[in-house]
């Protein structure tokens, strides 16, 4: 059974509420600094932010409904090199903590010192909405969880929230539950492992319990978000794509290759679509053109998705980062997460969802698959 | 070549240490086999990026065979196991998008069998005359 406490929410204020708890943690011997997303001075974005001091705590909103950058890039910045010396407490989104977990499998991050706070998300806005909303003196937090909390397919969310059925943290130390809870009352946090039961034993009256509510709540979510999850696996699956289908989607590509420098998964410091493998001299081009008639220049852009997704579709977390990135609109969730799904599925494997499960392309059975 | 003048090109990755020696074997046991398979030595089945196999197929190819040693036998272990799991793993994404996963085909060639050599080839060329010519091999706008 899971060791809970419950943290008081005064005057509806959430954020502050959170603050206060990672306030104390600061003061406390456990944890050395936090890292979590805080308001930029212009109000209208937040980034990930390394606070060591609590006064430095203003601003910070752990629960803003906006994603600029999947927060796994920043721990993998962090602590690739070298593990931290002191222990830090990360607040990230389940998404953010899978894509976390894949990276450190790859080898691009180390969980040594790190405490990861994990909570409930019901999803995020695109940036250019969240900062649309914000200049315009809207967009608080508190606000958007009472439009999506009764709303679970808010048109406002990103489509990679529409269609999240993982909404909850399933690995990490500490978990903030929102599902379930009265956020103008309280909020639950549930320790997962001994270091979160650090965290919150020096709370007012931690309990042992079950959070039944907050599961209750969570498989209805689940559940309506897998409904919206298989219409759009059905949208893109088999004939409904083909090489038609496909190259209509990807029409806008203009090869900026956003989709790529924002993905999690995709840690290469030198991509091989970036390298020059398939630069030719120009008599081999004119020879493609004759061949086919006509040779489409700058080339390689289905290559370029089509590539990207067998490197990383094994591992692919979903959180959609690719999506908000590209320029033109192409929904490249759809694509992925589609894609994704159905080759973890071939490997009985769900990316990020446990830190044991060896990587799909890094390991093999014997007795397995085709050939025999 | 099908009746309607169909001519397939395949191109197969070929291991140096099996599939590749079955294809000089089945030759100079004078094994016939179409001549539509344009044959690539690899150093092993497990070396080859599923990125190769995309370019070939969006270039032209209208199938791509990767061939490597049995299971237990490959030169470096484990690479034919790696092979298959990439294989499997691009076979799906094609499947869910719709663009046709039978031209990929893996298949395991020990180096002393040049008849199973000319027989895949034999049978991978008639099964992909029977899909048609591939649409990505005439499209130019990939």
């Amino acid at each position: 059974m899971a060791k809970l406490a419950r943290l008081q929410i005064d005057d509806g204020d959430v954020a502050g509420a959170i603050r206060g708890f990672l306030a104390g943690l600061l003061e406390g011997p456990s944890v050395g600094a936090v890292m979590a997303p805080r308001a930029v001075p212009s109000a209208d974005n937040v980034v990930q932010t390394l606070i060591t001091e609590p006064e430095e705590l203003s601003g910070i909103d752990v629960l803003a409904p906006v994603m600029p950058i999947n927060a796994a890039r920043a721990v993998s910045r962090l602590t690739r090199i070298a593990p931290m010396d002191r222990p830090v407490a990360v607040v990230m989104r389940p998404c953010e903590i899978r894509a976390l977990v894949e990276l450190t499998k790859l080898k691009q991050a180390d969980l040594e010192n790190l405490i990861i706070i994990g909570f409930d998300c019901y999803g995020a806005q695109h940036l250019r909405a969240y900062a649309a909303a914000k200049r315009d003196g809207g967009g608080s937090t508190e606000e958007f969880l009472n439009r999506v909390s009764s709303d679970l397919l808010h048109e406002s969310l990103r489509s990679a929230c529409r269609v999240c059925e993982r909404p909850a943290p399933e690995t990490g130390d500490l978990v903030i539950g929102l599902f379930g809870a009265d956020l103008n009352k309280e909020l639950l946090l549930i320790a997962t492992t001994e270091k979160g039961e650090a965290l919150i034993d020096g709370l007012a009256a931690p309990e042992e319990g079950s959070d039944e509510r907050r599961r209750e709540a969570l498989g209805e979510i689940m559940a309506a978000r897998e409904k919206a999850r298989d219409e759009m696996f059905a949208s893109i699956e088999g004939e409904a794509t083909g090489l038609e289908g496909l190259l209509a989607m990807l029409a806008p590509c203009i090869n900026c290759h956003n989709c790529m420098t924002v993905c999690p998964i995709c840690y290469c410091m030198h991509c091989f679509f970036d390298s020059d493998t398939f630069d030719l001299e120009g008599w081999k081009y004119l020879r493609r053109a004759a061949r086919k008639g006509a040779y489409r220049m700058l080339p390689d852009t289905v290559l370029f998705h089509l590539g990207r997704l067998n490197h990383m579709a094994s591992s692919c977390v979903a959180c959609g980062a690719c999506e908000d990135a590209c320029p033109n609109d192409i929904p490249l969730l759809a694509l992925f997460k589609t894609v994704g799904h159905r080759v973890q599925e071939a490997f009985e494997y769900v990316a990020g969802r446990d830190l044991d499960e060896p990587l799909p392309l890094a390991t093999f059975r014997e007795d397995e698959l085709e050939p025999r | 070549m099908s009746e309607n003048g169909f001519e397939p090109k395949i191109v197969g990755f070929l291991c140096n240490w099996c599939a590749s020696n079955a294809a000089d074997l089945a030759g100079t046991t004078r094994i016939q086999y179409p001549p539509n398979i344009r044959g690539i030595r690899v150093m092993c089945s497990g070396s080859v990026d599923p990125a190769y196999i995309l370019k070939a197929l969006l270039e032209g190819a209208d199938g791509v065979l990767v061939a490597g040693c049995h299971p237990g036998d490959c030169h470096y272990v484990s690479g034919n196991y790696k092979a298959r799991r990439r294989v499997t793993a691009l076979r799906t994404i094609l499947r869910t998008l719709g663009l046709e996963e039978d031209r990929v085909w893996m298949k395991w060639i020990s180096a002393s069998e040049g008849k199973k050599f000319a027989e895949t080839v034999d049978e991978m060329v008639r099964s992909v005359e029977a899909l048609g010519p591939s649409p990505m091999a005439k499209c130019w706008s990939l």
